[in-house]
């Protein structure tokens, strides 16, 4: 550089300016100007061996380090990976499965009414109805409340998903955990619900509220946070005789001790979701419906006990139901 | 004066209308391409963003991943054969192959098992049978009300205590005389009978941290055996909801 | 040719002898392939401006890495490791990407 010339404004950023306008080796340059001056072409032999050796050399440095820098993905992260990919699949197919079965069910129902008009079992038709909406395979729509129950607001830093968990400190108080939620739903049974579900899951007489480790499930599907309580009832009621029995205050204890977010909020109309793939695989009648040709009531099933039943507590009885 | 990319002056039309000039389409290839790269490139930021709001499941940790695993493959699994059942059903009437007497059976069998699953009809079936003897009284209502919890989850399909139905609706509650289910008062010994997998039934009881471990650590005692064919007959009322009614049938089922 | 052939013979070897790379010096290893990465492509830019030397690619080649090495080596026993070799990596960085725009340059005149 020429010493003589004003010293430019960005003499400063020399390190900068070197590193942006002259990314090639000077010495490149300098070697080119001496080999022109002395009359040999200005690049060396691309053959030379000094060349091949040091290629050699850095292929092999490169190689070695490809193998001893490969980043060990921890294991358990890639686990955990592997899990939840499986899990959403699983889940997704699940689903799918579902709204295939609600579909099915409804073109069975029609199906089903169709011909059991034909064949006059309107009585039957009739059962079938009302049993579903008490079994919970139906949605229905009414007043009542939601309720809303989430986690207590965090202050700390949320911990790493790696973490050695024996690292971490205690429980953390502030989860809402299964059994909340059951204490909660029994609540408003109590109180005088009469369909539930949490999170669009309606529960039924085969639904279970559970923890797995720190994730709720609700017959056997992992739930969300906050979770969303729908219940349908006596709106003038259903709220106030919520808060004053046992569930009603056991959420009320948990929001004063544990800063647990619990919020009621009565509504005109709500809508709680069916539980179509409810069904059974080792029950069995221990008498089934058989109605007589001419019957068209609902009271006027006969009921009798199969033919065929191997159970040892089966009477051979035909009684007629109230 | 305003410059070019390669610094030379352009003459200084207003920047705004550059633009414009800049963004009218034009069907050129390199057009078509910067598309294409801007297609890729928004699709590449909208996936990341998506892959960056986690689940929620990758904060649970392995075990728990695990255990929801297996429950949803055997869920999985289960509603599977519920569909190919309903499927041969829906084929069977569909196709009017099935006689008028065959669709009305059809239609018992699923009222019959409806009468199982809402607690007024009785029902058989292998299962196991519980007995809680509770001398010291330090059984509560959330006991009983556990043990529910986990006979559902273990598979239960019809459950009863002290000859009282279990069904959807079923609370337990503390009453005058100790506990309560549906309003009715129980006293020890609680006997339970649940219909179901007798061997998965039992030994969910019997986990650790289970009913069975919790039982025991009040001071009473609880005794289970399996039964290849009991009945459960208690039957609930039925009393039909008065402000719950079904949606009707244009609206969609789930949301 | 010659030479790029003799890169790949290396890298066969590198990656199918499994060279063990002593301990003390694994830290280094990163550092040390971004200089070697930077030399490499310093020599293929200086290759199409047709002013190639390989001495000079040997000796920047060298020095470069050991450079880079001594001083994360020296941010290290100082306590700012992990600043130093950021730095190191930004320069390095930049000189990579200057000499391929070069490169790209004279390969697709674009």
């Amino acid at each position: 550089m020429s010493t003589e010339a004003a010293s430019r404004p960005n003499d400063s950023m020399t390190l900068i300016t070197e590193m942006m306008e002259r990314p090639l080796d000077p010495g490149y340059t300098a070697a080119a100007e001496r080999r022109r001056n002395s009359g040999l072409p200005a690049s060396t032999s691309p053959r030379s061996p000094t060349l091949v050796i040091a290629a050699i050399l850095i292929g092999a440095l490169l190689g070695a380090s490809a193998l001893a820098l490969r980043a060990p993905t921890t294991a358990t992260g890639k686990i955990k990976r592997d899990l939840v990919a499986r899990i959403e699949d699983r889940r997704a197919h699940a689903d799918a499965q579902t709204h295939l079965i609600d579909t099915l069910r409804n073109q069975i129902n029609t199906a089903q009414a169709a011909a059991l008009t034909a064949q006059s079992q309107t009585g039957l038709a009739t059962e079938l109805s009302r049993l579903e909406l008490e079994a919970g395979t139906v949605p229905v729509t009414g007043p009542g409340v939601v309720l809303t129950v989430d986690d207590a607001p965090t202050q700390g830093a949320p911990v790493a998903p790696d973490a050695n968990p024996r690292t971490v400190t205690g429980p953390d108080q502030g989860k809402v955990i299964a059994k909340d939620l059951q204490m909660i739903v029994n609540g408003l049974w109590d109180a005088g619900a009469e369909a539930i579900s949490i999170n669009g899951h309606r529960l039924t007489s085969r639904a279970a509220i559970r923890s797995a480790g720190e994730a709720i499930l609700v017959d056997y599907r992992p739930l969300t946070r906050p979770y969303l309580i729908t219940a349908i009832g006596d709106p003038g009621s259903l709220g106030v005789e919520f808060a004053d029995n046992s569930g009603g205050s056991y959420l009320q204890s948990l929001k004063s001790n544990y800063q647990i977010r619990g919020d009621i909020q009565n509504l005109t109309s709500v809508v709680v979701p069916g539980e179509p793939t409810l069904s059974l695989q080792k029950a069995l009648p221990v008498e089934t419906a058989v109605t007589s040709p001419a019957a068209t009531g609902p009271g006027a099933t006969a009921r009798v006990t199969p033919a065929k039943t191997t159970s040892a507590t089966a009477t051979r009885t035909t009684e007629t139901s109230p | 004066m305003s410059q070019d990319t390669e610094g030379n002056p352009q003459p200084s039309a207003s920047a705004w209308k550059r633009l414009m000039l800049a963004a009218r389409p034009r069907a050129t290839k390199a057009n078509a391409l910067a598309a294409l790269l801007a297609v890729l490139l928004g699709f590449a930021v909208a996936t990341q963003v998506r892959q960056n709001q986690s689940l929620g499941l990758e904060s649970l940790r392995q075990s728990d991943l695990v255990n929801i695993l297996d429950n949803t493959t055997l869920e999985s699994s289960r509603l599977d054969q519920n569909a190919r059942d309903l499927q041969a059903t829906r084929d069977q009437l569909v196709s009017g192959s099935t006689s008028g007497a065959a669709a009305v059976r059809a239609a018992q069998e699923r009222l019959d098992a409806l009468g199982i699953l809402a607690g007024t009809a009785r029902a058989h079936g292998p299962g196991i049978r519980m007995t809680i003897a509770d001398p010291g009284g330090k059984v509560t209502a959330p006991v009983l009300l556990d043990a529910i919890q986990e006979l559902r989850d273990a598979g239960a399909e019809a459950i009863e205590v002290n000859n009282i139905r279990i069904v959807a609706s079923s609370h337990f509650g503390l009453g005058a005389s100790g506990i309560e289910i549906d309003g009715s008062s129980v006293s020890p010994p609680y006997t339970l009978a649940a219909i179901g997998d007798p061997a998965t039934m039992s030994s969910a009881m019997e986990i650790p941290g289970g009913l069975s471990e919790n039982v025991r650590g009040l001071g009473a005692t609880i005794s289970i055996a399996q039964a290849p064919d009991l009945t459960v007959g208690a039957l609930h009322p039925l009393s039909g909801p008065r402000y719950a009614r079904p949606v009707s049938p244009s609206a969609p089922a789930t949301p | 040719m010659i030479p790029a052939l003799g890169l790949l013979v290396g890298l066969a070897a590198g990656l199918f002898l499994h060279p063990a790379v002593p301990l003390a010096l694994q830290p280094y290893l990163p550092i040390a392939v971004i200089a070697a990465l930077d030399a490499v492509f310093g020599g293929f830019r200086a290759v199409l401006d047709g002013i190639f030397n390989d001495k000079v690619f040997v000796v920047s080649f060298l020095s470069n890495v050991v450079v880079a090495a001594f001083i994360v080596f020296l941010g290290d026993q100082l306590g700012v490791g992990s600043q130093l070799s950021t730095g190191v990596v930004v320069v390095l960085g930049i000189r990579i990407f200057s000499n391929v725009a070069s490169i790209r340059r004279h390969v697709f005149r674009a």
